[in-house]
C-alpha cells in the first residue's frame, strides 16, 4: 500500500524550510509545512501528523504556544522535534515537557535527522481499528465512490501531468491534493495556495517571486510558489477566482515550462505539478467564462470528480467514527455515537460535506454532557445551509433586506476562509466579537452554549 | 549599550540563519548523490548554496557597517 508517514514543519525562514522539507520528504515523509503559528494551528486542526518539526521563534509567537495546544492531549502518538539554535533551552524544555520531545540544534546534520524521523516512529495507524486508516495518510471511506477516486490517484500519482480537482464545498479537495502528492513519491514540498486569497497587486510576486529591490517595498528576494514547490506538487485552490485577466499569466508559465522572478532575468524550470481545484462545475466554468479555456486544458489534462457526501452516504457512518475518536483522543473521552444517532446522520443530505459532518460532530460532541454518548441538536444543518433562496442566492438585487446580504456576504467569506473565524472578520473588517455576535443570531437555539464557549478561546 | 548588545545579537542571527541553510543544503547535495542524482537537480542545489552564501556575505557586511559607525560615535 502507497501509505507514508506524514510530518509537519514549522519555520519562518523559507528558504530553510524548502530544504529541510526536501531531506525530511526525501526521508520517506509526506510533508506539510508552514512558516507562523497561526498557519500550523489551522493546519493541525485539520489534520493530525506522525511527527512535527518546531522551530521555537516564529514571527507571530514562541513555538512553545503550539506546544502547550498539544500537550493536554499527551495520548497523541505525534512526536514533536524542536529546532533550535540554541542547545541550552534544551534542558528547560525538557524540564517542562518531559522527555517525549526530541530537539534538534542547528545547524542540523543529516545523521540527526534521519535518527530522530526513525526514532519512536510509533505508527498513528497501529492501534486504530483497520477500517479508520486513512488512505494515503489523509483520505476516509469505502464506498464505490471513493473507491474511484483512489484508483484515479494511483494512476495520476505516476504520471507527471497537471489535474484539476472539481468538487462541491467541504469535500475535502486539499486532502485529494496532498494523497497525490503523497502517492507521488515527490521529494519536493506540497505547497497549498488559494487563487482567491491572492493581492491582484502582488499576484505576479505570490506565483513567481521576485528579487530584492524589483518593485517599492521588495526588500529581499523572495521566493515564489512555483519555486516552493520544486519538485514537489503546487496546490492552486479556487483556480476560477483568479482574476481573467492575470490568466494569461498563468498559461504563458505553463506552456514554456519555466518563469521569472519580477526583477530578474534568469528563467528557471518549473519543477512541479500543478493540482488546481474549483468548486465550480465544468459547465459553469465554461458558461460562466471563468476561467480561459486554453488554461483549463492545460490545468485540467486530469480532471477528477470529487463526490460530494450525499453520493457517498455509507462513508457517513465511517467518516463520523473517525472524527469522534479524533476528538475523544484530544479530549481523553470515551464518547460513542448511538444506533439513532448514526441513522439521523446518515439520513442527513449534507450539503456542507465532510466538512459540515464535521463541524456537526464537534458541535455535538461539546453539547454532550454526560460522557457517554453523543447528543445531536434538535435540528441538524449548519447555520448557513438554510433552505431559504434569499439565503442561497448569492446574487444582489433589489427586493432583499441588508440583513439578507449581511448574512449572505459572512457566509460566503467564511467559506472563502475555510471557516477561520479570525481571518472573516478581518476581511469582513469587523471585530472578531462581532461576527460571533453575528453568527449567534442566525444559529438555531441548541447551538447557543457552542458559540460561547468557542468565543472565549 | 544594550542597545548595541541586542543589534549585534540581531546581526549574529542574519549571518547564522543562512549559514544553517547553507549546511543543510550540503547535507540535502550528498544524500542526492548517494540517491544517484546528477546534473541539473544537483546543479540547482549548488545554486541554493551560493544565493544564501551571498546573503550570509550581505550580513557580514551589514555587521560590519553596524560596528563602524558604532565605535565612531
Amino acid at each position: 500500500m502507497n501509505k507514508s508517514r506524514t510530518a509537519l514543519i514549522v519555520d519562518d525562514d523559507v528558504e530553510f524550510l524548502a530544504t529541510i522539507a526536501e531531506l525530511v520528504g526525501a526521508l520517506g515523509y509526506a510533508t506539510v509545512t508552514a512558516e507562523t503559528l497561526s498557519a500550523a494551528k489551522r493546519i493541525i486542526d485539520r489534520q493530525n501528523f506522525d511527527h512535527i518539526l518546531l522551530d521555537l521563534m516564529l514571527p507571530d509567537g514562541s513555538g512553545l504556544e503550539f506546544l502547550d495546544e498539544l500537550a493536554p492531549s499527551s495520548s497523541t502518538p505525534t512526536t514533536v522535534t524542536i529546532i533550535t539554535g540554541h542547545p541550552a533551552i534544551r534542558n528547560s524544555i525538557k524540564r517542562i515537557y518531559g522527555p517525549n520531545i526530541n530537539y534538534l540544534v542547528k545547524p542540523i546534520a543529516l545523521g540527526d535527522l534521519k535518527r530522530i524521523l526513525h526514532m519512536g516512529g510509533h505508527d498513528q495507524d497501529e492501534d486504530k481499528p483497520l477500517h479508520l486508516q486513512q488512505h494515503y495518510g489523509s483520505l476516509i471511506g469505502v464506498s464505490a465512490a471513493m473507491q474511484s477516486v483512489y484508483e484515479a490517484i494511483e494512476k495520476v500519482a505516476k504520471v507527471s501531468v497537471n489535474v484539476m480537482l472539481i468538487g462541491e464545498s467541504g469535500v475535502g479537495k486539499e486532502l485529494v491534493a496532498q494523497a497525490i502528492h503523497a502517492a507521488s513519491g515527490r521529494s519536493g514540498r506540497f505547497v497549498p495556495s488559494n487563487c482567491g486569497a491572492f493581492n491582484r497587486e502582488l499576484i505576479g510576486s505570490e506565483l513567481f517571486g521576485h528579487e530584492k529591490g524589483a518593485f517599492t517595498g521588495a526588500s529581499a528576494r523572495k521566493m515564489g510558489v512555483f519555486e516552493q514547490a520544486a519538485g514537489g506538487t503546487l496546490f492552486l485552490d479556487e483556480i476560477t477566482e483568479m482574476p481573467l485577466e492575470l490568466q494569461p499569466n498563468l498559461l504563458r508559465v505553463i506552456e514554456a515550462k519555466n518563469f521569472v522572478r519580477l526583477g530578474g532575468a534568469a528563467p528557471i524550470d518549473v519543477g512541479c505539478r500543478i493540482v488546481s481545484a474549483t468548486n465550480r462545475s465544468e459547465q459553469e466554468m465554461a458558461e460562466e467564462n471563468l476561467l480561459r479555456e486554453d488554461l483549463l486544458y492545460r490545468l485540467a489534462a486530469f480532471p477528477l470528480v470529487i463526490p460530494p457526501l450525499r453520493e457517498r452516504h455509507e462513508d457517513v457512518g465511517l467518516l463520523t467514527e473517525f472524527f469522534l475518536a479524533e476528538f475523544n483522543e484530544e479530549y481523553g473521552t470515551e464518547l460513542q455515537c448511538g444506533k439513532s444517532t448514526m441513522e439521523r446522520l446518515q439520513e442527513y443530505d449534507w450539503p456542507g460535506n465532510v466538512r459540515e459532518l464535521r463541524h456537526t460532530i464537534h458541535r455535538a460532541y461539546i453539547m454532550s454532557t454526560d460522557g457517554k454518548e453523543l447528543a445531536l441538536p434538535a435540528k441538524l444543518g449548519a447555520p448557513f445551509t438554510s433552505d431559504d433562496p434569499a439565503i442561497i442566492d448569492r446574487t444582489l438585487h433589489a427586493g432583499q433586506t441588508i440583513e439578507e446580504v449581511e448574512r449572505n456576504l459572512i457566509r460566503i467569506t467564511l467559506d472563502r476562509h475555510g471557516g477561520n473565524k479570525k481571518q472573516a472578520a478581518t476581511v469582513l473588517g469587523i471585530s472578531l466579537k462581532t461576527l460571533y455576535n453575528r453568527l449567534k443570531s442566525y444559529e438555531p437555539e441548541s447551538y447557543h452554549l457552542e458559540s460561547e464557549t468557542e468565543s472565549t478561546q | 549599550m544594550i542597545e548595541t548588545a541586542t543589534a549585534v545579537e540581531q546581526h549574529l542571527h542574519n549571518i547564522r540563519t543562512p549559514l544553517n541553510t547553507i549546511s543543510l543544503t550540503a547535507e540535502l547535495g550528498k544524500l542526492r548523490i548517494a540517491q544517484g542524482e546528477s546534473g541539473e537537480r544537483l546543479e540547482e542545489i549548488m545554486e541554493r548554496i551560493l544565493t544564501q552564501c551571498a546573503r550570509c556575505a550581505d550580513q557580514i557586511k551589514e555587521l560590519e557597517e553596524f560596528l563602524t559607525i558604532d565605535s565612531n560615535c
